[in-house]
């Protein structure tokens, strides 16, 4: 248990080390401020919910750009043997980095908390679902993390990373608009499988069973294809 | 190759499990609506209305915004079918 909160604060403190941190925070909330606030006075309504179902679509490609240096840059620069000779264990290791991650995800969620604040003072703003749909953000970002470690973990070439770790998050994303496309019979499946629904329940303000469950399967469903990839890589 | 062969076998066997898992709690889940006025769920009232409904209802809803309204109302009819 030390172990893996050893990793995840040597991790989370690097990512503030470098100038990463303050970039990619910086640039995530002009994004989102922007495409938010400019729609926002059309609709004049006071509610967060635009702001939550913009998240899916950013996140797919900012997660992958904070997770994509956890496993490919040690590789690279050579510091992956020296933590392997150290006394933990691969999933140590791998669940210390995902929590950094989505730690740092959180993180960078924060400063949007002022979002609902000044919205409270020009309307009548309902707390619940702005309750929701943080809870649901950070299952989401914990889910993308778990998605941009394993990407990180199959190859030590960074951009590589990024890429694939976009794929996977981008799929997962877009999947619920693709159901014209799909067959009828399989549609309630794939609709199951897409990010989007599940996330879009958590922004309505609704804490369903089902929608934690499947958030947390997919983390452990990529936690443990990054430790497999790590056995196979060793 | 065995050892390959060894976590394949055991990735698939951990899919299985998840995929029962999330199964399982599709048949058995809790709600929470942490809206104000409690607008995506049923109210006891309505709840027991539905209940004494011997036949088949059929609702016609009129939607002035077609996209926003539609929603609601597809969360709340999943609610009476559930």
């Amino acid at each position: 248990m030390s172990q893996i909160k050893i990793i995840a604060f040597k991790e989370f403190k690097d990512y503030f080390i470098s100038p990463i941190a303050y970039i990619v925070i910086a640039l995530f909330l002009i994004v989102t401020g922007w495409f938010f606030f400019s729609t926002f006075f059309i609709y004049s309504r006071a509610d967060l919910r635009d702001f939550f179902a913009l998240l899916p679509m950013v996140f797919s490609f900012f997660v992958p750009a904070i997770t994509m240096r956890l496993f490919a840059e040690e590789k690279n620069v050579g510091s992956y043997e020296t933590l392997l000779t150290l006394p933990v264990s691969f999933s140590q290791i791998a669940l210390g980095k995902f929590i950094a991650a989505t730690l740092f995800t959180s993180t960078m969620l924060v400063p949007t908390l002022s979002y609902p604040v000044f919205i409270s003072f020009i309307g009548d703003l309902d707390w619940g679902p702005v309750a929701g749909g943080y809870i649901g953000a950070v299952f989401l970002a914990g889910a993308y993390c778990a998605m941009g470690l394993f990407a990180s973990a199959l190859t030590r070439n960074q951009i590589i990373a990024f890429i694939i770790g976009c794929a996977l998050c981008f799929t997962l994303t877009i999947l619920n608009r693709m159901l014209f496309f799909v067959p009828s019979q399989i549609v309630g499946l794939i609709e199951y499988i897409g990010a989007n629904t599940h996330f879009a329940n958590f922004s309505k303000g609704v804490l369903d069973t089902r929608d934690i469950i499947y958030f947390l399967s997919l983390v452990s469903i990529f936690l443990f294809s990054t430790h497999l990839v790590m056995q196979e890589k060793n | 190759m065995v050892v390959f062969k060894e976590h394949y076998i055991k990735f698939i066997l951990y899919m299985a499990v998840i995929v029962l898992v999330n199964i399982a709690g599709l048949n058995l889940f809790f709600r929470a609506d942490l809206t104000g006025n409690k607008i995506f769920s049923l109210s006891e009232a309505s709840k027991k209305a539905a209940a004494t409904l011997s036949e088949p209802l059929s609702i016609k809803v009129f939607f002035p915004k077609p996209a926003r309204s539609s929603q609601q109302h597809g969360t709340l009819s999943k609610g009476f079918a559930g």
